[in-house]
């Protein structure tokens, strides 16, 4: 079973950097997702591990070996791509049997193999249909079965779900990584999608311009994240500049645009240009009664979303330009409306503060 | 008086039956979402609304006026649709500009309406830009803004969010309906995904296989859907199926797998009925420790993910089927562990009762 490491990969097309010097380990049985958006050098980094593509400098190992030198199909590895064509003219168990009987198994072993991987993405009573009567889902979940029953075992994943209607693309992400654990396979799965990203992995690396800015559990990557990048690509946020004005040993008082925001931070001195960031669902909205966190702002609701069972509000701090953005439960007996005159309140340990950026916040922030 | 009006719209392309008699009303500043999974037919009946395809059945009314024969150009519409194309030798300013300087409008301000129009893009995009210099989420915004520039009333949005990354998308779709709303436009607009519908329609209309499933504001069609398709296509639900064992004047128990009972409020349902409960995942508590009251179940944690500003727990009941929960994140909550000992507990009025389905449960809910 392979683990796999990264050390100082670089790669160059022409003069654009797809990748600057990204060091990265994915231990064995470990499914890890590379997450960013366009551009961020996802596909490359995904590429050089299959062998596809070489990397300029830098090593590559799966398990112990370096294999830099190595050709693609002899690195062990499966790969699977967003538009990975079945063979048409091929059944759906042939599709599957493909690998094993290019490995030259013995025939029984080659249709066992597909059986299972058939049985195991749910489609062992479509073995005998050609690819042209299934559905796109269905392709794909086959498509998945040919890349599992290679034997590799470790899977490279680019943008699986990505051609799915959403609402399969959201039940299949919790079978993929069923089938990865049952299997026992090391994954790598490249995606721009947040919420794909923190269903599927153990691990989330995040990828900007082609480097990497933050490695963590889903967990750690959301509550934690290491810059205001982070904040407001994995998940929303409201992020915004402040100005510090006072700190003690474990907070800080900020003020952007006329409000003042109570912090847990530690490093910054009184006058520093700095980021704040508040997660949406940490920021709670209460009526005047109701007893308040450390921070509490008189807002009016502008904007009320409805999603997956939560109610996405964004509000404006009366008086000022700051707008806040909560998520609060769809609770049976409050109703919200648009205009009402509420409290923000949220506790000062829910506030991250970053060091402004020396790009600029706007750069910063940017998904390009 | 309702803007667009659809009434008995039939539509056969050779053997299938793409519309099989659609009845529909939107009403003048309405936001519409059509969603279905692929094949539906939302985006036949889009094309039949904009006039690209003739109806083989039926009326469609804009304004009160029939305008069945009537050409688009003439129907009064702004469109933007997954493949029609920018003019390729003319700037993004240009293109944006077009649809009022066909008009008659003078070039400057042409060009300003264009201006604005382009600000409602997340991606930065110079005006100068020719079209094959962008890239597929951009030419998207494009065409967006183009159609919001002809000064059409009514406007329709063929998956106009479908070439963007996952994360702007879900910036650009807010973005879009706050323009709609400003410029106080109607729009329908067609999605394969069912969390941007949800997110900004005044009113969402589900498709399958040619019919009109159920038509309500989003909050309506999550927590009352009609019937099980549409329960289960708008957001994750658990099912069980089972028997009504005993009822009372306003209550019965439902007796599901293995003797599993639960408490359900249930009008119009007799003992001896077969049905098939739902349970929405943020309706469900989960508790660490053991608790007393109506419907709580003894489980075992399968799974805790950490998603997007919630917390999603897979259970297993002691029956051997699976229980979806979804809590909001906060910092001060604690992440149950998978195979943690856990309590459930199922408000009885929160559980949506169906008849179970003839065909089976598998085949009502399938996607494909």
């Amino acid at each position: 079973m392979p683990s796999v490491e990264l050390v100082g990969v670089t790669k160059r097309f022409g003069r654009k950097t797809a990748l600057d010097n990204v060091s990265l380990r994915v231990e064995d049985g470990e499914y890890a997702v590379v997450l960013g958006p366009t551009g961020a050098g996802k596909t490359t980094l995904l590429r050089i591990v299959a062998g596809v593509l070489k990397p300029d400098a830098g090593e590559v190992r799966i398990g112990e070996a370096v294999v830099n030198d190595i050709p693609p199909d002899e690195r062990g590895v499966a790969l699977f791509f967003q538009n990975f064509a079945l063979f048409p003219h091929m059944t759906v168990l042939d599709n599957v049997a493909y690998g094993p009987r290019m490995r030259g198994l013995p025939e029984q072993d080659c249709i066992r193999i597909a059986r299972e991987m058939l049985d195991l993405v749910h489609l062992l009573e479509r073995a005998n249909s050609m690819p042209h009567e299934l559905s796109g889902g269905m392709q794909q979940r086959v498509a998945l079965a040919r890349a599992l029953a290679t034997g590799a075992n470790l899977l490279l994943l680019d943008e699986p779900l990505s051609q799915l209607d959403a609402r399969i693309g959201e039940e299949l992400r919790y079978e993929l990584r069923r089938f990865v654990k049952d299997l026992g396979l090391t994954a790598i799965h490249v995606t721009n999608d947040v919420d794909e990203a923190m269903a599927v992995a153990d691990k989330i690396v995040v990828l900007k311009r082609g480097s990497v800015i933050q490695v963590g559990s889903p967990e750690e990557v959301y509550l934690k994240p290491k810059t205001p990048f982070v904040a407001s690509f994995v998940g929303e946020a409201t992020v915004f500049e402040a100005i510090v004005r006072a700190v003690d040993s474990e907070r800080v008082r900020v003020e952007a645009m006329g409000v003042e925001i109570m912090a847990y931070a530690q490093g910054f001195s009184g006058g520093d240009l700095v980021v704040a960031a508040i997660r949406p669902e940490s920021i709670r909205l209460l009526r005047e009664a109701e007893p308040a966190l450390a921070n509490r702002l008189e807002v009016t609701v502008e904007r009320i979303s409805f999603i997956g069972g939560m109610l996405r509000v964004e509000c404006g701090v009366v008086g000022t330009d700051l707008k806040l953005l909560s998520l609060v439960p769809d609770e049976e007996n409050v109703e919200l409306a648009e205009g009402e005159k509420l409290f923000a309140s949220f506790s000062p340990e829910e506030v991250s503060i970053y060091p402004y950026p020396s790009e600029g916040l706007f750069r910063e922030l940017s998904l390009e | 008086m309702p803007r667009v009006e659809v009434i008995g719209v039939r539509k056969r392309f050779g053997d299938v039956e793409a519309l099989r008699g659609v009845d529909l009303s939107i009403e003048d500043g309405e936001y519409v979402c059509i969603i279905g999974p692929s094949g539906c037919g939302k985006t036949t009946l889009l094309r039949i609304i904009a006039g690209l395809i003739p109806p083989d059945e039926g009326h469609v009314y804009i304004d009160g006026k029939l305008v069945n024969g009537v050409p688009p150009e003439d129907r009064g519409l702004g469109f933007a649709f997954q493949n029609i194309a920018l003019f390729p030798h003319m700037s993004v300013l240009d293109n944006v500009a077009y649809g009022l300087r066909v008009r008659g409008k003078d070039a400057s301000f042409s060009k300003k309406v264009a201006r604005e129009m382009l600000r409602i893009s997340p991606i930065e995009i110079s005006p100068k830009a020719l079209p094959r210099e962008l890239s597929g989420g951009a030419a998207q915004a494009v065409a967006i803004a183009r159609a919001l520039a002809t000064g059409a009333k009514l406007l329709l949005l063929d998956e106009p969010l479908g070439a963007l990354d996952a994360r702007v998308r879900v910036s650009m779709r807010y973005e879009l309906r706050r323009i709609v709303k400003d410029l106080g436009l109607t729009a329908i607009h067609v999605t394969h995904n069912q969390a941007e519908a949800m997110s900004i329609a005044d009113k969402v209309v589900v498709m399958r296989s040619g019919r009109v499933m159920q038509v309500g504001a989003p909050r309506e069609l999550f927590w009352q859907p009609q019937n099980l398709f549409v329960a289960y296509f708008v957001g994750e639900i658990t099912l069980l199926e089972g028997y009504i064992v005993e009822r009372s004047e306003d209550r019965c128990l439902i007796e599901l797998r293995e003797g599993l009972q639960l408490v359900s409020t249930c009008p119009e349902r007799a003992r001896g009925d077969h049905v098939v409960a739902a349970i929405r995942p943020e309706r469900v508590k989960l508790y660490a420790s053991e608790v007393g009251g109506e419907n709580v179940l003894r489980g075992k944690v399968l799974s805790a993910r950490v998603l997007t500003g919630v917390l999603r727990y897979e259970v297993l009941l002691e029956n051997g089927e699976t229980l979806l929960v979804k809590e909001i994140l906060t910092h001060a909550k604690r992440r149950v562990l998978p195979e943690t000992s856990v309590w459930v507990q199922i408000p009885p009025q929160s559980i949506l009762l169906f008849d179970y389905p003839s065909i089976g449960l598998m085949r009502e809910i399938s996607l494909e």
